[in-house]
């Protein structure tokens, strides 16, 4: 059980369960847990109330506009992950921190993008005037794979069908470990029963910064740009005609 | 030019096209030209401002924006710089950036600026806009950047009819 709060910048790292007990505290459940014991000793809780900085977190928590969901995949094997809520007042996001623990990061949603670019490690990247590649989902997944040897094998298959030169920039950076495959999705109620949902999957390399669509059986990866990539995210969140206003 | 746009031309003699019903003050600063803003709808309002700096002659593009960076990083709060590029616009060797920062008061702003030389002089032309508005003034902007003139006689030559490179 671990809890670490600094409550002059608002950081807050904790373990899983003392992250469930503060939600389900926040939602008013009357708890005398061990993991509510830390909270108070932290400085999350205080007087019966969460600290002034995580207040409009622990609120988009509770009555969420939409979830949201960030998947790091990244060449040398390493994986982060992230879930969150956004309400119109903050976007808070739960991220996969060093020693099996969780960070909140907190957002004012016109910061969502922002916080993204950050988290997702984004930055000006090289153009590449290379064509897209169209790929069967099933080789892309296991050339993005943690298993060398699965990845060669996956991309000599790939060639062995013909249509891609061997010297594309993506089976180039794919065959190291300088590369990230993220995963940005958000989702939310919409009129009439249905579920909304808007996605951005990137292929984010040293050579250049690719988007991965899906395509049925097969994964396209276009080439693409920083600013393409930003304009995305800017558009990731529902706006008020997308929502169910009943809800 | 569209004919969503206005035609505009500054004292100086460059001109570049401007949404209409966008509020426009010329030369309202040392070094400003030209700035131009959407109607006050109650939020951060889109703007489009010109910037002109008298160069050292020895300063091209890449080492004039080289010194520009940082500054912005300096200048502006939660800078983040998204993308950046040397590229063409209209023929002329232009220096793109698109970055992020905070505005007090009225929060996320997403910035995109072209920068380019005539002889001696730069011009910056800065677009900002809400971040969660960006998309739907980006191409806007670009449109406005392609209108771009520089003054008749400044010593660039010819743009390419071939438009963007």
């Amino acid at each position: 059980m671990t809890v670490l709060f600094d409550d002059s910048t608002g950081r807050l790292r904790l373990d899983e369960g003392s992250w469930t007990a503060l939600t389900r505290w926040s939602t008013g459940e009357q708890q005398l847990s061990p993991q509510v014991g830390a909270l108070r000793k932290a400085g999350v809780i205080a007087h019966s109330q969460p600290h002034a900085s995580l207040a409009p977190a622990l609120k988009a928590w509770r009555d969420p506009v939409c979830s949201l969901a960030v998947q790091l995949d990244r060449g040398d094997g390493s994986t982060d992950v992230g879930t969150g809520r956004a309400a119109p007042e903050a976007a808070a996001l739960l991220l996969s921190a060093p020693d099996d623990l969780l960070e909140l990061v907190t957002v004012h949603p016109t910061f969502l993008p922002a916080g993204l670019w950050r988290v997702l490690g984004m930055g000006p990247r090289p153009r590449t005037d290379a064509e897209p590649v169209q790929v069967p989902v099933h080789l892309f997944e296991r050339m993005l794979g943690n298993d060398l040897e699965l990845r060669e094998a996956a991309v000599d298959r790939l060639l062995s069908g013909g249509g891609v030169d061997a010297n594309h920039p993506v089976l180039r950076a794919l065959a190291g470990t300088d590369w990230t495959r993220w995963n940005a999705a958000v989702e939310w109620e919409a009129p009439q029963g249905r579920r909304g949902r808007r996605a951005l999957t990137v292929l984010d390399t040293a050579a250049g910064v690719w988007l991965i669509e899906d395509a049925g059986p097969h994964g396209v990866v276009w080439p693409s740009t920083p600013t393409v990539v930003w304009r995305a995210l800017t558009l990731l969140l529902p706006g008020d005609d997308e929502l169910n206003r009943s809800a | 030019m569209s004919t969503g746009l206005t035609g505009y031309v500054h004292p100086s003699g460059f001109s570049m096209p401007v949404p209409p019903g966008w509020d426009t003050a010329e030369d309202p600063a040392p070094g400003v030209a030209l700035v131009a803003a959407e109607p006050d709808n109650g939020g951060f309002r889109a703007n489009l401002v010109v910037t002109v700096d008298e160069l050292p002659a020895d300063l091209d593009l890449t080492s004039w924006q080289a010194t520009v960076e940082p500054m912005l990083g300096t200048a502006l709060h939660d800078y983040i710089l998204i993308d950046a590029e040397e590229t063409q616009v209209r023929g002329r060797p232009t220096f793109r950036r698109l970055a992020h920062h905070l505005v007090e008061k009225s929060g996320a702003v997403t910035m995109e600026q072209w920068a380019h030389t005539e002889g001696a002089t730069g011009y910056t032309v800065t677009a900002s806009v809400a971040t969660l508005a960006y998309a739907s003034l980006a191409d806007l902007f670009t449109e406005v950047v392609d209108g771009w003139e520089p003054a008749p006689g400044s010593g660039h030559p010819a743009p390419d009819p071939g438009g963007r490179a």
